[in-house]
Parts: structure tokens; sequence; C-alpha cells
């Protein structure tokens, strides 16, 4: 997704740090809010759909009362007519069309009406067709109305082909029985079932018991009967349901006319839901904007965040500069101080035997004689150990040298048994020279030749070593320089008989400015310069103590090359 | 009587350059080359004044000073370093050297020093001459004390 998008093919440190921050924090900040819109959005959904239902079995009900008051009220006046003692079988076709004329401009749902005596005869009818005569007595509503003396049919195409109901009634009179029979229209009817419409388009359907089709008002298209549950006997349940071409539409269902008809309200969802829609549509924009603005404000405190950490680094990196020239310029000192007597020592051989040689010829020229062949030997051996001298001065001289390069790293080919070899020669003879200590050497005879950094690495060893000189001298220590090959790595290790180091004191014993030693000797910075200098290098350095008084180890491991990338700048 | 001095320093060719030069001046010198043997040699024989280098490998100039005015006080001892400080020196003349001189060092200066060291040496004598005899004046008895 975005961090697809926006992925740059290459990155420096900085750039990965600063994209995983960014889209770390967007995701923090970002997940609750679908979460809390997701939530808010599903109790409006319910809230909706819960008020569409309500509404919709209220229209049910409502539609299903209205539609059974005026079916009763029909039967009602059927029977009120039938009992009115102008109209009977003997009064017949005309007190019929009185009867008719009377009723038809007061209700125009009559259509028309005829009555049948008790063998299912029609004797009399009034209405647009011609159906006096018809014998019923077959018919099923004759049978019904005669047990139970109502009869309300179910809505039929009749011969004009509109839907009509018929309903019948029993007579009364002294007479044999007869019956009041009325076809009603279904206009009215049509209207009873769509009644109550307000706002949203619904449609309305009559079933028969059996979901048969009676009835339909409004312009969707038929449900599918197999679709529709039927609700218990009295009630209204609410569900969906799918109409012939697969549209799903929110329905209420009742029962009406003592359970044989069901009244069934349709409504397509939406149109209801149309408020949720659109509450939907703002609030995924809602959303899209604020995570725009989020991540506009994630993305720049990213920014400032890792600009920063890199400041911080850099003056990390400052610091730990600062300090490893301070350390080569402690340890250089050190040197000086040793190197000063190394190199006075020639020198005052020097000036003896020069004195010396001036001295023979002195005497013999305050004697007034040429040089005996034997003065003149004395003289030639002096002037040799002068020659001798000056050059064991001078590489004293280029000892110090080596040590007084420059802070930069230069990494090059470097034989490590031959490097620890010349360090000992030069620097710990002298040191010893200062206690009682004695420095042996352990190498590994297969030592590969790794690439470092030589003047970085002699500093290490000799901050190690002189540390191992300042706490073995005391009891005249034994000091072991060792080196190890291994598949990938080399080790040199420093070990020293002193007193051991306290487990409390190792923790920190890498710890910049943290030291042992009295105020005004020890700076505290040698072995955190070590430690600085061998993670540059890609190595590792540790310490091994036993107990108190069984000497330590300080192992400086170094992989074969260092790492390519350096600490990122 | 010439002034018997020692040099002690493990340089040996500047041992052997500083006896001859010594000599040359007219003095009684023995060489060598360690404090041990240095000790040995001050146990064995009386010298006016040791010139004694600070730095040796083994018993170094500070210890062997310390051996050396514990066996024989009298002897003066000038310190002889290589160091290019003044350090060991000092440390030197708290513990009782007469004087303390860098290498390399003046032979001129270097002999004034002897001599300087031995006149005091001989003046220390004379003290405690003067008092062992005074003390046998007031007390004849004390002779039998030594």
């Amino acid at each position: 997704m975005i961090q697809m998008v926006f992925r740059p093919p290459r990155m420096n440190y900085y750039q990965r740090l600063k994209w995983n921050l960014f889209l770390f924090m967007l995701m923090v900040v970002c997940l609750p809010l679908p979460i809390v819109a997701g939530t808010i959005y599903r109790y409006y959904q319910t809230y909706v759909r819960t008020t569409v239902e309500q509404n919709l079995k209220a229209v049910v009900e409502k539609r299903r009362t209205a539609i059974e008051v005026f079916l009763s009220e029909r039967v009602a006046y059927l029977q009120t007519l039938a009992h009115i003692r102008c109209v009977n079988p003997r009064s017949g076709q005309r007190g019929l069309e009185y009867l008719f004329s009377v009723v038809k401009p007061l209700s125009d749902s009559f259509v028309d009406m005829g009555m049948i005596d008790h063998r299912g005869r029609q004797i009399a009818y009034v209405g647009p067709f011609d159906l006096k005569g018809k014998d019923y007595s077959d018919s099923l509503w004759f049978q019904q109305v005669r047990k139970s003396g109502v009869y309300i049919s179910d809505v039929f195409l009749g011969f004009r082909h509109i839907p009509h109901l018929a309903i019948a009634v029993r007579g009364a009179g002294d007479g044999p029985p007869w019956y009041l029979r009325a076809t009603i229209n279904t206009e009215t009817f049509k209207r009873l079932i769509s009644s109550g419409q307000v706002g949203a388009i619904r449609d309305a359907y009559l079933y028969k018991s059996d979901k048969t089709l009676q009835l339909h008002q409004g312009g969707s298209k038929p449900i599918d009967p197999a679709t529709i549950t039927l609700p218990r006997p009295g009630e209204i349940s609410v569900g969906t349901v799918t109409t012939v071409d697969g549209h799903r539409m929110l329905t209420a269902v009742g029962w009406l006319n003592h359970n044989r008809w069901l009244l069934l309200v349709a409504e397509d969802p939406t149109s209801e839901f149309v408020s949720l829609y659109q509450a939907r549509r703002v609030g995924l924009f809602l959303f899209f904007i604020a995570v725009v603005v989020i991540g506009a404000i994630t993305f720049y405190a990213a920014h400032w965040i890792v600009r920063k950490i890199q400041v911080a680094d850099r003056q990390k990196d400052m610091i730990q500069e600062h300090m490893s020239r301070t350390g080569k310029l402690v340890s250089l000192g050190k040197m000086a101080a040793g190197l000063a007597h190394e190199i006075n020592n020639p020198l005052a051989i020097i000036s003896e035997s020069a004195g010396y040689a001036k001295e023979v010829m002195d005497m013999a020229e305050a004697q007034g004689r040429p040089l005996t062949p034997e003065q003149r030997r004395e003289i030639y051996t002096a002037l040799d150990d002068i020659i001798k001298e000056s050059f064991r001065g001078k590489d004293i001289t280029q000892q110090l040298l080596g040590f007084a390069r420059g802070p930069d790293a230069k990494i090059m080919e470097v034989d490590i048994n031959k490097l620890v070899g010349e360090l000992l020669k030069s620097y710990a003879r002298i040191l010893t020279k200062t206690g009682k200590v004695r420095v042996v050497d352990r190498f590994d005879r297969n030592m590969p030749i790794i690439k470092t950094d030589p003047s970085q690495l002699q500093q290490v060893l000799i901050n190690l070593i002189d540390n191992a000189i300042h706490f073995t001298k005391e009891r005249g220590g034994l000091i072991t320089l060792s080196t190890e090959a291994h598949a990938d790595h080399v080790l040199i290790k420093v070990t020293d008989d002193g007193p051991g180091i306290p487990e409390n004191i190792k923790k920190r014993l890498f710890d910049p400015f943290f030291t042992t030693k009295p105020v005004g000797q020890g700076t505290g910075l040698g072995l955190a310069i070590c430690y600085g200098i061998v993670k540059k290098l890609g190595g590792e350095i540790f310490v091994e103590s036993g107990e108190e008084g069984k000497g330590s180890t300080f192992t400086v491991k170094l992989p074969h090359s260092p790492p390519l990338e350096e600490v990122p700048s | 009587m010439k002034t018997r001095i020692l040099i002690v320093d493990d340089e040996e060719k500047f041992a052997d350059y500083l006896n001859k030069r010594l000599v040359n001046r007219g003095f009684d010198v023995s060489v060598a080359f360690s404090g041990e043997e240095a000790i040995e040699k001050i146990k064995e024989a009386n010298f006016d004044v040791v010139i004694l280098d600070v730095l040796m490998p083994g018993i170094d100039g500070i210890e062997a000073l310390r051996a050396i005015k514990n066996l024989k006080p009298l002897t003066e001892v000038i310190m002889l370093t290589g160091h290019a400080s003044v350090e060991s020196g000092v440390e030197g003349m708290k513990l009782g050297a007469y004087d303390y001189l860098m290498k390399p060092c003046d032979t001129d200066e270097l002999v004034s020093k002897i001599n300087k060291a031995y006149e005091r040496k001989a003046e220390q004598e004379d003290r405690i001459r003067e008092a062992k005899v005074s003390r046998i004046l007031s007390s004849p008895r004390s002779v039998l004390e030594d």
C-alpha cells in the first residue's frame, strides 16, 4: 500500500530508520481509527435497521387493522341489509334492485349484489352481469356460508379481470334460509393496503395462506414466495425476502382475516439506508483525510526525531574521536617518558666515548708526541661505539614515530604476530624495567594476515599491557601475550597474574572515566577507548577474571577484515 | 689517598668509558653492572662515592640506594638518571643521595660533584672522629664499649 509506493530504491541507515519510525507511528495512530469508526458504524447500522423494521411493523399493523375494520364493516353492512324486512326471497328481484339503488350511492365499494335461496340458486341479481338463475349449490363459498352464516372470499379476478372480493351473509326471515352475496371492488382495498405511505417507497402484497399472491400494490418486481417466512398466527414478523430478479428487500409480514391472508410490506433497503450509506461515505472520506493529515504529521515527526538522532550520533562520534585522540596522546606521553630514557642511554655512551677519545688525544698532545698504536686503537673503538650508538638512537626514534602516526583509520594487511612482537620489543621492555614485571609471548604460528588498522590496534594493546603492568608490578608479576587463529576471527590475549577484577568493577570496566587508579594517575579513558576502537574495527573486547588474586585476561577479538560500512555518519 | 668510586650501570659500555675517564682523573674506580653486583661489592669493600643509575632491570637504583645507605650510611651516592624527568632524582635525594645528574652528563660537572661528595663524607667522618674523641676524653671507659 502506501509503504510500497514511497519506498525509494536505496536508503541509508537514517532513511531506513525514518521510514520504519514513520510507518510504525502511523500504524499506532491510525489503527484505532477504523476500529472506532467500525464500531460506531455498526451501532448506527443496527439502530437504522431497528428503526426501519419498527416502521415496517407499524405499517403492517396499521394496514392490517384498517383492512380488518373495512371487511368487518362490509360484513356488518350486508348483515344489516339482510335483516331489512322488505328484502327477502319473496320481494325477489325488485326488492334487491331497490336495495342496491339505495346502497350504491352511499358506498361505491359494492359492485353487484345477489340473492341466493337455500338450494343455491341465485334468485335475484343486481349488477353489471347477467347472473340471475346461476346455480351455486356446489360452490365452496355456498357451503361455507350455509355452515357459518358469513363468508369472505379470497381476492379473485372477475369477468372484467379486475380483482374482486365476495362477501356472503345469511338473510333473516321465517321461511327457508336465504343468502345475500355482494362483490366488493378492490380499488378501495388497494387504497387500504397502501395506506399510510410515508416517505420511503414501499410495496404491499396480499397473499393467501398458501403464499399465492392475491394483490400487489407498488412498482417492484414480484417476490419469490419461497423466501417468505410465515409469522406465528396473529403476529408480525420482520425479515428479508428476495424478488424474482434477485433483489433483496426488507419486509414485515402479518396475518389477517382470521389467519387466512398474509399482508406483506416490502421495502428496498437502499431507500431506508440512504442516511447510513451517506454516513459511511462521509466516514470514509474523513478517515482518508485523517490518515493524510496524521501521515503528514507523523512523517514530519519521524523526520524530526531522526534528525535529532543523527545530530546526537554525530556528537557521539565526535566525542568518541576526541576521546580516542586524547587516549592516543596519553599513551604517547607514556611512550615518550619511556623512550626518553632509551634515547638518553645511547647518547650518554656517545658522550662518554667521545669524551674519552678526546682525552686520549689531549694527553698525547700535552706530552708532545704522536699517538701510540694502543691509543689509536682506543680512539677507533670509541668512534665505532659512537656510530653504533647513534644507530641505536635512530631505531628508537623510529619506533616513536610509528606510534605517533595520525588518528585516522588506515586499514591495511597486518601480521598480528609481528605487530605484537614489535610492540613487545619496543614498549613492554622499557616498561618492565621500571618494575619487576616479566613479559612472555605465546604466539599461534598459523596466524593469518588480517586486514585492520595497525596503529589503532597498537594503541589498544599498549593500554591493555599498561594496565597489566600497573596491577602486577607491585608483586613482580608475569604478563603473557598470546595470539590465537580461528576460522573467521583472531584473538589477542593479554593475561596477567595480578589481583584480578572484582565482579562489581568488571561491569563498569569499559565505561568512560571509570578508574580505580588514584586521582591524577588514571583518566579512566584507556579501556573505554579500547572498547571504541575495537568496536570500530568490527571486533569485540572482553575480560575474564577468576577469583581474587587469580589474575585476569583481556581478549581482543578481531574479524579477518573490518566491516565495509563504518558507523553511519 | 685516592677517592674510591663505584660505578653502577647496566649499560656496560657507558660504565667502561666512565671508568676509564675517571681513572684518567686519578680516581680509584670499580664497576658493577647491576644493583645486585653493586650491593655485593659494597659489602666487601668500602667506597667513598657510588655513581648509581636509576633505571636498571632487577634491583633498580632506588632500591640499591636504600640498601647502600643501610649497609654504609656514610657512603655518598650520586644518582644518574636517563629519564627526562627530575622525579627519580628527587626521590633519590629524599632517600639520602648526595645529588643527581641527568644522562648524558658533563664529565667535569660529575667530577666536581664527586669531589664535593667526597669532601662531605670526609667532613662527616671527621666530625664522628671528633665526637668519639671527646666522648673518650669525657668518659675514658666508653672506649671499651666500642
